[in-house]
């Protein structure tokens, strides 16, 4: 089955199902409605049967004046369906009544003996009487309706015999129509009372739902910022020389505050609402740091890494790489411990500096970095240069364009 | 407009029709009575009135087949579905033909149109007006020449015209009733369904509060417990000693691993967590779901969850995606629930996501139920991605 993902196949955010009050008065109304069509489809259709019958038992020569009875009466009812007014509605009940007796006692004059076995004829409007309910919201009101059209029909068919002089059956048609859409009537306010206790408050589900994936919504943002902050704090920790600097203590206690009074958690637009992989450019930077510290390279960070800044994934990824291939360099060629990392850059562009003591190496033969990493960070419209001379060291520039800047605050803020 | 003629109120609000046996099951009752009636009171005029006891069963029977054929976990009631029903109507017509025939009832009781006119109405919550066009049609054709054969054999009441006109016109106007039915059904609930289901709920400052309060209660008090003391107590010494930097690295490791279990989940194992329920999602396509197929489908498992009876067994689903960019979704209800009351116990909400997703599937024999979440229809609760630790 292809529903299309809702009803209309429009793109749906909720649950499309109409409150069950509503839902309910949709479909009484299109029952009172259905039932405005048969009483005209009815009268209509005893247009021919009138024709048929009274020509074959020779009167059709006085045919015309139930006829036009008869079209007046659909036309009633007609305008009564097309233009709901109170007044429309009187004009109904009122012609309605009268043409319906006026029907009954025109076809009777013709030929008494209609009245019996033809009565099928002669109740026609009276039966459609039976339908004249409004545009009713509830079925017991429709039902109300219903019971009040069949006394209408009666009255109609009383008014007959009253004119005539003499006791009529109004038939069977009437009472048929009246326990079918009385019977219709019963039945939806039953699966009406049904319903409300076996339909699930779709309302609340969904408003729980909504609560449920803001708390999963809440939970990545309070993750992300503990990742940003206090992860990268211990992981500064990690490799942290002895003695820590007035700048790194005073991130430590912001970052600590910052998990202690979590009021970005509410704040929609705050800076953690930056793509979680610009925020991992500064996290990934020092993971690596950590790592080199392990495999016996002291790294020592400087310069200014405090904001988060938006650039490619695949810039992200090279930056990484020529990181990386520029530490494992140092490790394995340049003979020496430590080397520095220098962060920092103007407002349009994110630059990372390795710079080491060792011995150096001819750039002319090669630059020991990744070309593909080079020609990413190219393509990004950044650069990459390395400057080295043997017995004096190296250094490795690495610079990227980035777009927005969200500089953290100094006060309960990421840092 | 071609929408109008070819929806079905059904299809359009599957649950307002959630009806169980009441709505269709009255009508095949209510031919039954009527039948039944009107046999028995036209019994001395019949010609063979037990014959017409069968067509009153077959015509009847018609309408407790649309009943059983729109239970809400079928498949939904086609053209093709129909087919047997106007065959037992028409069945029904026939025999009763036969029963009636050289009969001295007259037409106008004559039971079988009418009959034959509330298997219309039967139809028409499951049909497009089109559809019941077509049923209609065939049925007030039917029913017109059974009544002109059957009737038309004593022309002292009415002429052979006016029995067919009476006998056709009993059918057409189940025919004409259902149709301005159906019209008016759809037409008022598109009306009521523009830009209901397309805004999103609003959170309220209220639910942000209660939700970060929970956040913070939980997830961040736990991870503050173990490392702010510590990096307070670094930050205070300004010295970092080797066993500090060995404490960090543990710390780092536990807290990296917390991370990676809260922000690894998706939505849907998040519900896992609190039950019997197991999420294959490897690509967190469940992410990818609207907040409309969240609920219906959050609604769906925790009924299956909660529902009497199903204290054992478990829920297995399972995500993957698809070569168009679309996610299949199969759900194994290992519930030991009897069907009946499985049925109604899910029955509601399998109606509420069949609202939002599209292809939903329920083989109730293996307790499988599959449907697809289209590539352009998830937007997900509104966050974005999030780095993953």
């Amino acid at each position: 089955m292809a529903n299309g993902g809702g009803p209309g196949g429009e793109r749906r955010t909720r649950i499309a199902v109409l409150p069950r009050e509503i839902a309910s008065e949709v479909v009484t109304a299109s029952v009172a409605r259905s039932g405005w069509a048969v009483s005209i489809l009815v009268s209509i259709l005893d247009i021919p049967v009138l024709v048929d019958v009274l020509v074959a038992r020779g009167h059709g020569d006085r045919i015309l004046p139930p006829l036009l009875c008869l079209i007046a009466f659909t036309a009633v009812v007609v305008v009564a369906g097309l233009r709901r007014t109170l007044l429309t509605r009187v004009v109904h009940l009122v012609l309605g009544v009268a043409l319906a007796t006026a029907f009954f006692v025109l076809v009777y004059r013709i030929d008494p003996g209609l009245d019996g076995d033809n009565t099928f004829l002669l109740n026609r409007p009276a039966f459609a009487l039976v339908l004249l309910a409004p545009a009713v919201a509830r079925p017991l009101a429709g039902l109300a309706w219903a019971t009040i059209g069949l006394g209408v029909s009666f009255a109609s068919t009383g008014l007959a015999a009253v004119v005539l002089g003499q006791p009529l059956w109004p038939g069977w048609g009437p009472v048929t129509g009246w326990a079918v859409y009385a019977s219709a009537y019963v039945i939806l306010s039953v699966v009406r009372a049904s319903q409300a206790s076996r339909i699930p408050d779709l309302e609340r589900l969904e408003h729980e739902t909504r609560r449920v994936a803001l708390e999963h919504e809440f939970e990545q943002r309070a993750a992300a910022m503990v990742h940003d902050t206090v992860l990268g704090d211990l992981t500064a920790v990690m490799s942290a020389p002895d003695e820590l600097d007035e700048r790194t203590r005073q991130r430590f206690r912001a970052d600590v505050d910052t998990l202690r009074r979590p009021t970005w958690l509410r704040e929609p637009g705050h800076a953690l609402d930056v793509d979680g992989d610009d925020s991992a450019v500064r996290n990934g930077t020092v993971a690596l740091v950590s790592e080199m510290q392990w495999r016996g390279l002291t790294v020592e960070v400087t310069g200014t890494n405090d904001e988060v800044v938006r650039m490619p994934p695949a810039a992200r990824e090279a930056i990484h790489a020529l990181l990386r291939a520029a530490f494992d360099n140092v490790l394995a060629h340049a003979q020496v411990a430590s080397a520095e990392l220098v962060v920092g850059g103007a407002a349009s562009e994110l630059t990372y500096m390795v710079i080491d003591q060792g011995v150096g190496f001819d750039t002319a033969t090669t630059t020991g970095l990744p070309a593909a990493a080079v020609t990413a960070i190219e393509a990004s419209g950044g650069s990459v240069r390395v400057w080295s001379r043997v017995g004096a060291g190296t250094s490795v520039l690495v610079s990227v364009p980035v777009g927005a800047r969200v500089p953290h605050e100094v006060d309960g803020a990421p840092s | 407009m071609n929408r109008l003629l070819r929806t079905s109120p059904q299809s359009l609000d599957p649950l307002s029709w959630y009806s169980r046996p009441l709505f269709a099951g009255s009508f095949g009752a209510l031919i039954l009575f009527y039948g039944l009636a009107s046999v028995t009171s036209t019994w001395r005029d019949a010609a063979a009135p037990l014959l017409d006891i069968v067509a009153v069963a077959l015509v009847a029977a018609a309408s407790f087949l649309v009943q059983v054929r729109t239970g809400p976990f079928r498949r939904p009631f086609g053209s093709l579905s129909a087919i047997p029903v106007l065959a037992l109507a028409i069945a029904g017509l026939v025999v009763s033909t036969c029963a009636n025939y050289s009969a001295t009832t007259l037409v106008q009781y004559w039971w079988a149109p009418a009959g034959v006119a509330i298997v219309i109405a039967t139809l028409a919550p499951h049909s497009s007006v089109l559809q019941v066009l077509v049923y209609g049609g065939v049925l007030s054709v039917a029913s017109g020449v059974a009544g002109g054969i059957a009737f038309s054999t004593d022309v002292t009441v009415w002429p052979p015209v006016s029995a067919a006109v009476i006998a056709m016109g009993t059918t057409l106007i189940g025919l004409v009733a259902s149709a301005v039915f159906i019209v008016t059904v759809v037409a008022r609930t598109r009306e009521l369904f523009v830009d209901a289901g397309t805004v999103p709920e609003r959170v309220d400052g209220a639910l942000a509060d209660e939700t970060a309060l929970i956040v913070e209660r939980h997830l961040l008090a736990r991870l503050g417990a173990r490392v702010a003391p510590f990096l307070e107590q670094i930050a205070d010494a300004g010295v970092v000693t080797d066993d500090d930097r060995a404490l960090a690295g543990q710390l780092a490791r536990r807290l990296r691993s917390d991370l990676k279990e809260s922000v690894n989940r998706s939505w849907l194992e998040s519900v896992a967590a609190h039950g019997r329920m197991f999420v294959v999602d490897p690509d967190h396509r469940a992410d990818r779901m609207n907040s409309a197929q969240r609920a219906a489908l959050r609604g769906l498992l925790t009924a299956a969850l909660r529902s009497p009876g199903a204290d054992a067994g478990s829920l297995f689903i399972e995500l993957r995606g698809q070569p168009d960019g679309s996610t299949a979704v199969a759900l194994s209800l290992d519930l030991d629930l009897p069907e009946g009351r499985r049925s109604t116990m899910l029955a509601p909400y399998y109606l509420a996501l069949q609202t939002t997703v599209d292809d939903l599937d329920w083989d109730t024999r293996r307790g499988l139920l599959t449907f697809a979440v289209r590539r352009d229809e998830g937007t997900g609760s509104g966050s974005g991605p999030h780095p993953r630790p």
